[in-house]
Formats: structure tokens, C-alpha cells, sequence
């Protein structure tokens, strides 16, 4: 088998899961099922798990919560060709996260940690974000690893801008 | 002296002094290097993990090289990568190369290493570093890509042996043996780790007697241990420990033959140096310099503000 051949077969195993078209040797057939591979998934999972969490706690920290993390994780590098690089990856999946696919708390949450960490790094832009509950109220559930806020009713927005003292500044715009 | 394909002369054996201890240093953590240097003669840096990417472009952290030139005064510098892919079909990293590049323009670099595998496929990052297939053409692209290697850096290139967690596929070559034509047909040197063939053999019964016996000791100039965990019945290649008392015999084993051994690497991720503290590297490598009676040459030359462990 071809170099080539053999790289795209093992990389749509540790993808996808499943083998392609072209894989029809015996050695992967085995390969599918077999405990080394689950455990190759399961470090490169864990790394993965273990750098984003470190790159950004609070959206990480509130799937945990959820028990959603690794399923999040796994759901990124699967349908993203993702960079070594930790900046580039983590903004990568707080954008990724962002679209909703985990419902409306995550979504503010992501975009929120996401505008910050560009902010911080130098990004002179402003970036708005909606939240359905009081973002200070999750950041100190969070934080101190209470339970989490109730919805009020209220709708609340974020401000996220360089010009702001500690980054952000939160307001009410809908009340209940 | 045999001259190999790349036009690098291949090392003959050579009976040295006693090797020198290195460690690793990845994080800007100058409580640390303060610590360690008066322990070793060499740091090893990871080119990707001192590296920060910003808006598409990737450099190395300023404080992190700002640490490494103060240490260059006392200390020898190995670059040693996780991210060359030297293995990839669709070819090598250029952006590590281009991070190699940075780093050798800042400071000066004894030799400079990669693992003997491939971590992207189609310029997908798989997240995982993978063995090689040992086959006649993966030889043939290796081969080529190493005189590569060397020609663009003009400093001694060196290879690691990796764990094998997936098995292998229709070997074509021993484990040794293809080590062996690999540094032969390039000059390269290689790097043992022995901790990863303690893996090898706890997963699935490597022999590394076997494996020692048949490898070729010239082009062996590093040797590297570390400590790892033990996972669903497997041994990680993790580098989260002290080194066992298993590793350390081994590694009385490989030096008791006659080799050309310059330098033991003992590897610690910095995640594992924020867990234990900066008294278990400097513990260990006490330790390891008494196991191996490595002494280290005199400490005069440190800077004052690292002299504090001296």
C-alpha cells in the first residue's frame, strides 16, 4: 500500500471512525476495533481537552459543568482541520461553539470569552453579546463553582472593547 | 569513516567522557531555570511550544528566548520538535522549519532533533504523533527529506525512536535495522528514548534486548527518560514522572556498551512541573547525576541572578 494510502486510511479511522473505500487490508479491519486504537482517540482527546481548558476556562468550564466538554471537543476536531497551535485552536472552537450548536448560554458565553481573549491580545474592534440570564451572575457561578443563575427575563448585553476598564462593561436592555 | 547519500559523514564509534545531563525547558519559568542550571550542561527547548501564534503568524515567545540567550551564556541549546511530521506523505512542516529558523538566528544550537513519525495527514493535525510504517519506501522518503534537513541547518540532526501504539503494518525491517540504514544512508545521529521501548514492551512485548543488541550505537548521541502513567492497560508515553528504576537499569545497560553518548535527556511537560513544583526536577535531576556519576563542569560561568540554587 502507498504511503499516502495508508496516512488517509489511519487519519479517517482516528476521524471518522470508520474505514474508507480503499481499506480493504486485513490489517485495518482489526485496526477498527481494536483497543489501541480507542486509546490513540483517547489521548489525542485528552490533549486536546486538556490545552482548550487551559485556554479558555469559562466556556470550558461551563460544558463540564454539563457534562458536554468531551462531546464538544470530539465534535470540533471532527469536523475541523484544527491548528497545532494553541491560539489559533482555541479561538477556533470558542467561534466554533459560538454557533449555537449547544444552546443560547454556551453561545454568549463563547462569543464573550472569545471577544475578550481578542481584546486582551491587542484587537481594538468592540464586540456586543447577548445574554438571556446576568452575565455577572454566570461568571460568579463559575468562578466560585456555584449553581448556576435562573433566567429573570431580562435581556442583557455585553460591551467587550480595550476601551473599557477590565475589558467589559454589562448593561440591561430589555427588562422583564 | 563512511560518507553517507546526504554527504554527512557518519560517526564512528568514539569512546567519550561521561555524558552530560539535560532537561527539559518550555515555559518561560525563570525560578526554574535558576534551579536547574547548576544541574546540566544542556537545555532542551521545543521549538513548537515556546512558539505563539498571532493573526496567522508564528513566532517564538519573546521571554521565553530572552530566558534561553541569559542560559546560552552557561548552557548548550538542543531544539528538539514535536511538529516536523517529518513522516507526512505530503511532506515535512514548513512552519516548523520557519520556527526552527527563528530560533537558530537568536541563539546557537548544539544539535537539533525530531521523532521518527508523523502528527498531520493532508495537512490534517491529527493530534497524535504516529510510527512509521518500516518499508523500503518509506526509507526512500526519509532518507531524502533528512538530506534536506541537514543541508538547511548545517548542525547535527538526530532522530527518536517513538512509542508504537498501533500496531505495526507489514514491517518490512526491524525496529533496529531500520534505525540503522536511516542514520547509515544520512549521517544522522539518533536519539534513544528508553522509556518509550519500556512502553513498547509493556503493550505488546517489544523485545529491547533484542532491539539493543542489533542497533547500532555509533549515530546514538542522546539518550532520553522520563516517567510516564499507566492507563487501561497501557503505558503512556506521558512525561508527567520521575523515572522508574526500570528505565535507570536500562539505561546502565546501554552505557555499559561502548557508545558515543554525549548527553540524557531527562523530559518533564511543564503542565507536570506546575503540578509538583520546581523541587521534584531539580530532586530528580540530583538524582539522575548520582545514578550515573554525571558531574557537571564547574558553575562559574552562570549569570548572577541564576547562581540562587548554585
Amino acid at each position: 500500500m502507498e504511503i499516502a494510502t495508508f496516512q488517509q486510511n489511519i487519519k479517517h479511522l482516528l476521524k471518522e471512525g470508520r474505514l474508507t473505500a480503499a481499506a480493504n487490508d486485513v490489517y485495518f479491519k482489526k485496526l477498527k476495533d481494536s483497543e489501541s486504537l480507542q486509546m490513540v482517540k483517547e489521548i489525542a482527546l485528552w490533549w486536546r481537552a486538556y490545552l482548550l481548558e487551559n485556554y479558555c476556562p469559562l466556556t470550558a468550564g461551563l460544558l463540564k459543568r454539563d457534562h458536554l466538554y468531551d462531546r464538544a471537543i470530539a465534535s470540533f476536531y471532527k469536523h475541523n482541520n484544527v491548528s497545532s497551535f494553541i491560539e489559533e485552536a482555541g479561538q477556533s472552537f470558542l467561534g466554533y461553539m459560538a454557533k449555537g450548536t449547544e444552546g443560547a448560554l454556551v453561545t454568549a458565553l463563547a462569543s464573550f470569552e472569545l471577544a475578550l481573549i481578542r481584546v486582551k491580545g491587542g484587537d481594538q474592534n468592540t464586540y456586543s453579546v447577548a445574554w438571556s440570564v446576568n452575565p455577572y451572575d454566570i461568571l460568579h457561578a463559575l468562578f466560585s463553582e456555584g449553581p448556576l443563575p435562573e433566567k429573570d427575563g431580562d435581556t442583557y448585553l455585553t460591551t467587550i472593547s480595550r476601551e473599557l476598564d477590565g475589558f467589559f462593561a454589562v448593561s440591561v436592555i430589555a427588562y422583564n | 569513516m563512511q560518507q553517507s547519500k546526504c554527504n554527512q559523514q557518519n560517526f564512528d564509534l568514539r569512546k567519550t567522557s561521561a555524558p552530560s545531563l539535560c532537561t527539559t525547558y518550555d515555559a518561560h519559568d525563570p525560578d526554574l531555570l535558576a534551579g536547574i542550571m547548576p544541574l546540566v550542561e544542556f537545555l532542551e527547548i521545543t521549538p513548537d511550544s515556546i512558539a505563539i501564534s498571532k493573526n496567522g503568524k508564528t513566532k517564538l515567545h519573546p521571554m521565553i528566548l530572552e530566558d534561553l540567550k541569559e542560559a546560552a551564556s552557561e548552557l548548550k541549546l538542543l531544539a528538539h520538535g514535536v511538529g516536523l511530521s517529518i513522516a507526512s506523505f505530503e511532506g515535512y512542516s514548513e512552519a516548523y522549519i520557519d520556527l526552527l529558523g527563528q530560533l537558530q538566528q537568536e541563539v546557537e544550537l548544539y544539535w537539533h532533533s525530531e521523532h521518527l513519525g508523523y502528527t498531520t495527514v493532508d495537512h490534517e493535525n491529527l493530534n497524535t504523533m504516529l510510527a512509521v510504517p518500516r518499508s523500503r519506501d518509506m526509507l526512500d522518503l526519509l532518507i531524502k527529506r533528512i538530506c534536506e534537513i541537514q543541508g538547511r541547518f548545517g548542525i547535527p540532526f538526530l532522530l527518536e525512536n517513538i512509542v508504537h501504539l498501533l500496531p505495526d503494518y507489514h514491517p518490512e525491517y526491524s525496529d533496529a535495522e531500520f534505525l540503522n540504514i536511516l542514520s547509515q544512508e544520512t549521517g544522522c545521529g539518533l536519539i534513544l528514548d528508553l522509556y518509550n521501548l519500556e512502553c513498547d514492551a509493556f503493550n505488546y512485548g517489544f523485545d529491547v534486548s533484542g532491539f539493543l543488541k542489533e542497533l547500532n550505537m555509533n549515530a546514538v548521541r542522546e539518550i532520553h527518560l522520563a516517567g510516564g502513567v499507566q492507563h487501561k492497560g497501557f503505558q503512556l508515553d506521558i512525561h508527567s514522572g520521575i523515572v522508574a528504576r526500570s528505565t535507570l537499569d536500562l539505561t546502565h545497560t546501554v552505557l555499559n556498551r561502548e557508545n558515543n553518548i554525549e548527553v540524557i535527556t531527562y523530559e518533564i511537560l511543564p503542565q507536570a512541573v506546575n503540578t509538583y513544583g520546581h523541587q521534584m526536577v531539580i530532586d530528580e535531576l540530583g538524582r539522575l547525576s548520582d545514578e550515573f556519576n554525571i558531574k557537571k563542569n564547574g558553575n562559574s560561568n552562570i549569570p548572577a541572578k541564576y547562581q540562587t540554587f548554585a
